[in-house]
């Protein structure tokens, strides 16, 4: 049974979040969703907001197509890629909805953004969010310096 | 008293947060919570969804593997201190290239601060990435 003993975030009757006075969840201590994902497509939904997906398709690439994005305002997702080492043409691909929404690297009208080297995939994320005009994207990698992953962009 | 005057944030009596039609917390408005440590520190399940700030030093030890969706995130205030992430056991982590790293860390000496790394749990291992202020920024892997 959850209660407040074991965590510093306020709660009401030991296991309701509760707000403070600026409005906002104390100290929120949370567990995302995460969704382990093998086919290859795979539709985002919105009441999805906040899930982590790990690619852990062992036959290719998969393909996360996002919600509207005016639909979607306020919702972000976590994209993972934890499959096969150095796998040939493993990846995945994020494709904005509708097309020309995506904001990534010098670039504010993309359709899709993936990772580009095929031996140096896993271990790397994407985080976007929807501000209800735009898809901004954002890719979080362990290795950056020359030698690293580099990000794919189709406009 | 909270109320909800003061958040856009839909909520129940006041202050309980609710969801919308999509079976979102809608608008969810929250603080993080923040922890500094000048000392090694092995993460709490019960911690999920902290960042922990290294003002020395610091191996910061993860969970079991079985916490699926258990996160934490780990930056250093500091100049000088290193932070090292570490699996619950060897071979834990999934890191930049590899399914089975035992730990990541900040290495260069004036590029440590101003970078976050992002510890997330798949339920059978732990995906660590980075956030680097700068492109330049290197990391150490131990496999």
């Amino acid at each position: 049974m959850p209660n407040d003993a074991i965590s510093t975030m306020p709660t009401i009757m030991g296991n309701r979040p509760i707000i403070d006075t600026d409005g906002c969840i104390t100290n929120l201590a949370a567990k995302r969703p995460v969704v382990i994902v093998t086919a290859a497509t795979r539709l985002v939904k919105i009441e999805e907001s906040g899930t982590y997906f790990i690619n852990e398709g062992t036959a290719g690439s998969v393909n996360f197509t996002l919600p509207d994005v005016v639909l979607a305002i306020g919702c972000e997702y976590w994209f993972g890629n934890c499959g096969t080492v150095g796998a040939s043409g493993f990846n995945f691909t994020i494709t904005g909805t509708p097309i020309d929404v995506m904001v990534t690297d010098a670039d504010i009208d993309a359709d899709t953004i993936s990772f580009a080297t095929a031996s140096k995939m896993v271990g790397n994320s994407f985080h976007v969010y929807s501000d209800g005009c735009l898809w901004i994207t954002c890719a979080e990698m362990t290795k950056v310096v020359a030698g690293g992953t580099i990000v794919t962009v189709t406009s | 008293m909270p109320h909800d005057s003061t958040s856009d944030m839909r909520v129940l009596e006041g202050n309980k947060p609710m969801n919308d039609t999509a079976d979102a917390v809608y608008l969810m408005a929250y603080k993080v919570p923040t922890v500094t440590k000048a000392a090694s520190y092995t993460c709490k399940v019960s911690e999920s969804g902290t960042h922990f700030i290294a003002s020395a030093s610091a191996t910061f030890t993860l969970p079991a593997v079985t916490n699926t969706g258990c996160e934490y995130w780990f930056a250093s205030s500091s100049l000088t201190a290193t932070v090292t992430i570490a699996g619950p056991a060897v071979d834990n982590l999934i890191v930049f290239n590899d399914l089975a790293a035992d730990t990541i860390a900040t290495d260069q000496p004036n590029m440590l601060t101003g970078m976050i790394f992002h510890a997330i749990c798949t339920g059978t291992k732990w995906l660590v990435t980075a956030e680097v202020g700068n492109i330049l920024q290197v990391l150490t892997i131990a496999t």
